[in-house]
């Protein structure tokens, strides 16, 4: 998968000299559909609601009131097995997700901005285990998202992210066993925190 | 709101499943007594299955190997095990004799046979009430010097097809190429024998688990 067009365009953006970065830190919660949802064996793999750590810098693009962000996000969860055939639910080892996403980011009003742009999602498993048994995993992803903010001191703001990623599950062992195409996997986060201007 | 078109159009992503592939290349893995049928595979609320072998005993990294080859053959954890330190508290027991279990429950021992070792697992099933009584049994022994260079190949293949059998293949395949024929030569797992375990795994279960300690 080649790297977005999008996303390359985003990186060089230059912000004025002076112009005042911010650091975010938030913590929250991610929702995600099923990794697997194998219609033959009537199972599917879906993450348990993970407990998510974030961590970003931001930077004016100009003198608009357009801002690059850079982020990356932390979650953890284990497999919920969930099946239709009689087979039993269950739940496997944990994964980890890191995302690194660069983004763009805007007004929509008031307090209230939009998100959006790309990166790749990091699978690292803690067992090598079913559709992990070959190890970590990553894939693109875009991303979009809102944030809104409320001032808590001259330098820090309170900070609410609700964001949703799309990304195409596969692994080796699934191309491998002749699973093609892959799984649409789509992720929602809910954070808050701290925007801390520098 | 076209500013907020960027982020709508991540939500209308396409939607679609993995193209999940045909598991139709099986083997006969049910037993058949007394006219019924026998199949057997290890419920999820026993997960993992807990194995017990002798920390010093020669065949304890084929139990490993074994283990590890039938886990990975299944992609949704649908048979994981673990070794466990007492053999008291295990539901498999492994050992590098010939079989010395007998007595009440109806044993059925499973051979395999290459030329330097045999492996023999008792199931400890009952056909007439249906039921696998724990602990089973699983024995794997030379039947020449250990110091025969065939040895280590003989005890991998027979090791991996005795835990097939640990796993709910009660029943040997026709093809010489898969390691859960009778006379095995295969070492590994072949797809048709990762096929026809997935398909036990996702077929109801006439057999029940007692005894676990
Ligand atoms: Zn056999």
């Amino acid at each position: 998968m080649r790297l977005p067009i999008f996303l390359l365009a985003a990186l060089p953006w230059a912000a004025p000299l002076g112009a005042q970065a911010a650091v975010r830190l938030s913590a929250g919660a991610t929702y995600s559909s099923a990794l697997i949802d194998d219609g033959v064996l009537s199972t599917k793999l879906r993450p348990a609601i993970a407990p998510t750590m974030a961590l970003g810098v931001s930077y004016p693009t100009g003198k608009g009131p357009y801002r690059v962000l850079a982020d990356v996000t932390y979650a953890r969860s284990p497999l919920d097995v969930i099946t239709s055939d009689n087979s039993g639910h269950d739940q496997l080892a944990a994964v980890a997700t890191i995302t690194t996403l660069v983004l763009a980011e805007g007004p929509v009003r008031g307090a209230l901005r939009w998100q959006a742009g790309g990166g790749a999602v990091f699978y690292r498993p803690t067992e090598r285990q079913g559709v992990f048994q070959d190890g970590a995993a990553h894939r693109w992803v875009i991303a979009g998202g809102l944030t809104w903010t409320r001032a808590l001191t001259a330098a820090m703001d309170l900070l609410v992210t609700a964001r949703v990623d799309a990304h195409n599950f596969t692994t080796d062992v699934l191309q491998a066993r002749g699973y093609g195409e892959a799984q649409s996997v789509q992720r929602f986060g809910l954070l808050v925190g701290v925007n801390r201007r520098l | 709101m076209r500013r907020l078109l960027p982020a709508v159009g991540v939500l209308v992503a396409a939607c679609s499943n993995i193209a999940s592939p045909a598991v139709n290349d099986i083997y006969e893995y049910r037993a058949f007594e007394f006219g019924d049928t026998l199949a057997f595979h290890w419920p999820r609320e026993l997960l993992p299955v807990r194995i017990w072998v002798a920390a010093d005993s020669p065949i304890r990294p084929y139990v490993v190997t074994a283990i590890s080859r039938w886990q990975d053959a299944f992609l949704y954890g649908e048979f994981r095990a673990t070794l466990v330190a007492d053999s008291s508290t295990a539901d498999v027991i492994v050992r590098n004799t010939p079989s010395d279990v007998g007595g009440v429950l109806l044993r059925r021992p499973i051979l395999a046979r290459a030329p330097q070792c045999n492996g023999e697992t008792d199931p400890s099933l009952d056909p007439s009430s249906k039921t696998v009584q724990l602990p089973m049994h699983l024995f794997m022994y030379a039947v020449v010097s250990d110091a025969v260079p065939g040895i280590p190949a003989c005890y991998s293949i027979t090791m991996t097809h005795e835990v097939g059998h640990v796993i709910g293949i009660l029943a040997h395949s026709p093809h010489s190429d898969d390691v859960m024929f009778a006379n095995p030569e295969f070492d590994g797992i072949s797809d048709r024998d990762r096929q026809t375990a997935i398909t036990l795994y996702h077929r109801p279960s006439t057999v029940t688990v007692t005894g676990r300690r």
